[in-house]
C-alpha cells in the first residue's frame, strides 16, 4: 500500500520550449511516454488525479489506455494558467496530503521508492535532484530541509517538481509552485534521481540517463 | 452546504442505451437506430427525434418493456452510491416516465423525466419532452452544491446550471460538447464515486 492516497499529475501546460508540438507528457523515451513511466511507479496509488489542458483529447486517450480509473481534471485555461493553478483544481478538493508530480519530469524507480518509503516518516516531502537542469530552480538544504528556493544556479540541489504537500499550501495565484511553498519553510528535503524537461538538451540527457539506468550525470 | 448528485440514466447509471432495448422488444431496433444516429449527428434535433422514436414504440406493451427496463445492467458502483445516498440523489433522464418508474423505484432513487401522453392507459405520445436544465432550477431551492454526471448532448443544459461537472465514459465516449463543459472525466464507475466522495 502507498503512504499517500492521492497523486495529483500536472499535464496541461504546452511545453512550449520544447516545441515538439505535443504535449510534455506524451514525448517517448525508449518507446514509452513518460505518462507511462508515471502510471506505472504510481500503480499502487488509490486516487491518480491528472490534470489536462493542451492536446487533452490525446492526453485523455494516452492516460485511459494506460489505466482505466484515473480522475481527469480538465484545466481549459491552460494557456494562461501554470502548474499550481492546475494543482489548485485537485486540492480544493482534498481534506489530506497528497502527492504532486510535474508529469514532464524523469524520475529514477529506485530513488523514488525511498522517498515513497520516506513520506511514512514524514508529513510533507520536498524532492530533491542534482540532475540539475539549465532553467531549474535550485534549493538551499540545511539539516535535511529545504529552507530556500533561489534561481541563482549555484546551490547543487534542484527542486524536482515533486512534493508531498498539504491542501493548504496550494492557492489560486498566478505564480510559481516553489513560490507558494516557500511561507511553509523550512520542509523536510529528500534526495531522488528526477529532473524535468524543459528543452531538447533535457530530452537529450533524458535518453541518456535511462540507458544508462541513472549511472552517469 | 447541501450537496446533490444529478446522474443521467442511460449509458451512465445503466450500462445499456434503454431506447434501442425497447426497440428490440418490438422488432424496431433498425429504425429507432437509424433515428438515434440521426440525432447524434445533429441532423434532427432531440425533442424531434424523441417524439418520432416514442410514436414508433407506443403500441409496444407496457408490461414487455418494464420487464426488458427492470433486467437492464447498471453500473455496481454507481448503483451501491446512488442507494447509500438515497435522499440526495436524482436520476435525471430524458426518457419516458411511464417506461422507467419501475427501474427508478426498484433502486429507490427519485427521478425527472420526460411525461408521457397517456389515452385510456394507453401511451398516446409525449407530454412534455425533459429540459434537463429545468431539473438543476427546481433542485436549486433545496442545493447550493448541485454535482451532474453525464455523457450525452442532452445532459449540456444539465451542466450549464450544475456546481460540479462530471463526464462520464464508462459505457462509452462522452460527447465532445459535453466534455468541454465538464470539469472531470471519469471512465470507472468506481473511480466515480471516490471522486463523489470527495466533491460533497
Amino acid at each position: 500500500m502507498s503512504p499517500v492516497k492521492h497523486v495529483v499529475l500536472s499535464a496541461a501546460g504546452i511545453g512550449s520550449r520544447l516545441g515538439l508540438g505535443r504535449s510534455k507528457c506524451l514525448v517517448e523515451i525508449h518507446n514509452r511516454s513518460l505518462l507511462s513511466y508515471h502510471l506505472e511507479r504510481l500503480k499502487d496509488v488509490e486516487n491518480i488525479w491528472l490534470v489536462v489542458g493542451y492536446q487533452e483529447d490525446e492526453v485523455i486517450e494516452h492516460a485511459i489506455s494506460l489505466r482505466n480509473d484515473i480522475i481527469i481534471t480538465r484545466n481549459p485555461e491552460y494557456a494562461k494558467t501554470n502548474t499550481l493553478q492546475s494543482i489548485f483544481k485537485v486540492s480544493r478538493h482534498l481534506k489530506e496530503r497528497f502527492l504532486a508530480i510535474d508529469a514532464d519530469t524523469v524520475v529514477d524507480n529506485k530513488t523514488f521508492s525511498a522517498f515513497m518509503q520516506a513520506a511514512a516518516i514524514h508529513e510533507y516531502l520536498i524532492a530533491v535532484s542534482d540532475y540539475t537542469t539549465a532553467e531549474g530552480v535550485r534549493v538551499k538544504i540545511q539539516n535535511d530541509h529545504v529552507t530556500e528556493f533561489n534561481r541563482e544556479n549555484q546551490d547543487p540541489y534542484e527542486w524536482a517538481g515533486i512534493a508531498i504537500l498539504g491542501p493548504e499550501m496550494v492557492i489560486d495565484k498566478s505564480i510559481f509552485v516553489y513560490q507558494a511553498l516557500t511561507p511553509f519553510l523550512p520542509l523536510p528535503a529528500f534526495k531522488i534521481n528526477a529532473f524535468d524537461i524543459d528543452t531538447t538538451s533535457d530530452l537529450d540527457m533524458a535518453r541518456h540517463v535511462l540507458a544508462s539506468n541513472w549511472k552517469t550525470t | 452546504m447541501a450537496t446533490c448528485f444529478c446522474f443521467d440514466l442511460d449509458g451512465t447509471l445503466t450500462k445499456q442505451e434503454l431506447l434501442p432495448l425497447i426497440a428490440a422488444s418490438v422488432d424496431l431496433e433498425d429504425e429507432i437506430s437509424v433515428l438515434t444516429k440521426a440525432t447524434i449527428d445533429g441532423f434532427l434535433p432531440f425533442d424531434k427525434s424523441f417524439k418520432l422514436r416514442i410514436r414508433l414504440l407506443k403500441d409496444a406493451p407496457l408490461n414487455a418493456i418494464h420487464q426488458f427496463v427492470c433486467n437492464v445492467e447498471c453500473d455496481e458502483a454507481i448503483l451501491r452510491f446512488v442507494q447509500q445516498n438515497a435522499a440526495d440523489c436524482y436520476v435525471v433522464t430524458g426518457n419516458l416516465d411511464i417506461w422507467v418508474q419501475p427501474l427508478l423505484e426498484q433502486i429507490g432513487v427519485e427521478f425527472f423525466a420526460s411525461k408521457a401522453k397517456m389515452d385510456n392507459g394507453q401511451l398516446a405520445g409525449v407530454e412534455h419532452v425533459l429540459h434537463k436544465g429545468d431539473a438543476i432550477t427546481e433542485l436549486r431551492q433545496r442545493y447550493d452544491n448541485i454535482i451532474v454526471i453525464g455523457e450525452g448532448m442532452n445532459d449540456v443544459p444539465m451542466f450549464e446550471l450544475a456546481d460540479w461537472r462530471i463526464a462520464y465514459g464508462g459505457v462509452h465516449r462522452p460527447n465532445g460538447s459535453l466534455k468541454e463543459l465538464s470539469d472531470f472525466v471519469v471512465y470507472d464507475g468506481e473511480a466515480l464515486c471516490r471522486l463523489l466522495n470527495m466533491l460533497s
